[in-house]
């Protein structure tokens, strides 16, 4: 069993119709870091989880979720 | 300055692979008989060292900015590893690469290391010279030389004489040794850096 950090970011982008570029800006980081987040490439740290958190106003866990994979 | 360290730099890293190449072939071509005295080799050479003596430059340049400017440090880092802008997944990119390409270059050092070692004879004996009837031999050693002009086996006098069919002995110099390494080291780094860019 291994544990994968799914991530609910282009939901929540698309529901602000927000271009990846201006989330990018709005946090600090590349472009190509919210690619791979969005993608579940990459696993944010807990900074950037709670900047996210706090960009859309939400908790970190409505944004990213821990599931099992096989 | 800093349009000075990005033309720099470009070349330093460019010319690299480049000045390799030139280093190992160009004295084979220039070696040939067919080669000599011709307008080509000599355009050839004095090409070969504007650039050669241009990257010596470059590469004096680049050690003393590592040394004492962070600031170049990171715009090389960048220029290495294909990164434009820092954030931590990039840190994260930068770091994982680093560490991969510490392992390759220790596993490459080791292989240079056994090359460097051993050595190889296969020998042809005289007929009135045979040992229990076999004519050829094969001599499998290792040679541990800590400094240049090291002899750690004494040279026996008034041997039989064979005739040497192969003979393997590592074949790059000290220089060649370096500039591989050097390439190796940059190669694996940035390699490993665009990999895991990628992803």
């Amino acid at each position: 069993m291994k544990n994968v950090i799914m991530s609910r970011l282009h939901v929540l982008r698309a529901e602000k119709r927000m271009t990846q570029e201006k989330l990018a800006e709005a946090v600090g980081v590349t472009r190509a870091t919210i690619i791979a987040i969005e993608k579940g490439n990459y696993n944010p740290s807990l900074e950037l989880a709670f900047k996210l958190a706090h960009f859309f106003n939400v908790g970190i866990e409505e944004i990213f979720t821990m599931e099992e994979s096989k | 300055m800093k349009t000075l360290n990005r033309i720099v730099m470009s070349y330093f890293i460019i010319a690299l692979p480049v000045i390799l190449v030139a280093f190992m072939i160009w004295p084979q071509i220039a070696a040939t008989e067919s080669a000599v005295g011709s307008p080509l080799l000599e355009w050839g050479n004095a090409l070969s060292g504007y650039l050669f003596a241009f990257w010596i430059a470059t590469a004096l340049y680049t050690v003393v900015c590592l040394v004492f400017s962070s600031r170049f440090r990171e715009q090389l880092l960048k220029r290495i590893a294909f990164v434009k802008e820092r954030d931590e997944r990039e840190e994260l990119i930068v770091r994982r690469a680093a560490r991969n390409a510490f392992l390759f270059n220790i596993a490459f050092l080791l292989f240079l290391f056994f090359l460097n070692l051993v050595t190889v004879d296969v020998s042809k004996y005289p007929p009135d010279h045979l040992v229990a009837g076999k004519e050829h031999s094969l001599s499998l050693g290792l040679n541990l030389s800590p400094f240049v002009g090291t002899k750690l086996v004494a040279e026996t006098e008034g041997g039989v004489i064979a005739q040497t069919l192969f003979r393997y002995r590592f074949p790059l110099t000290v220089s060649g040794t370096l500039l591989i390494l050097i390439i190796i080291n940059v190669g694996a780094f940035s390699l490993y850096a665009r990999r895991f860019g990628r992803q």
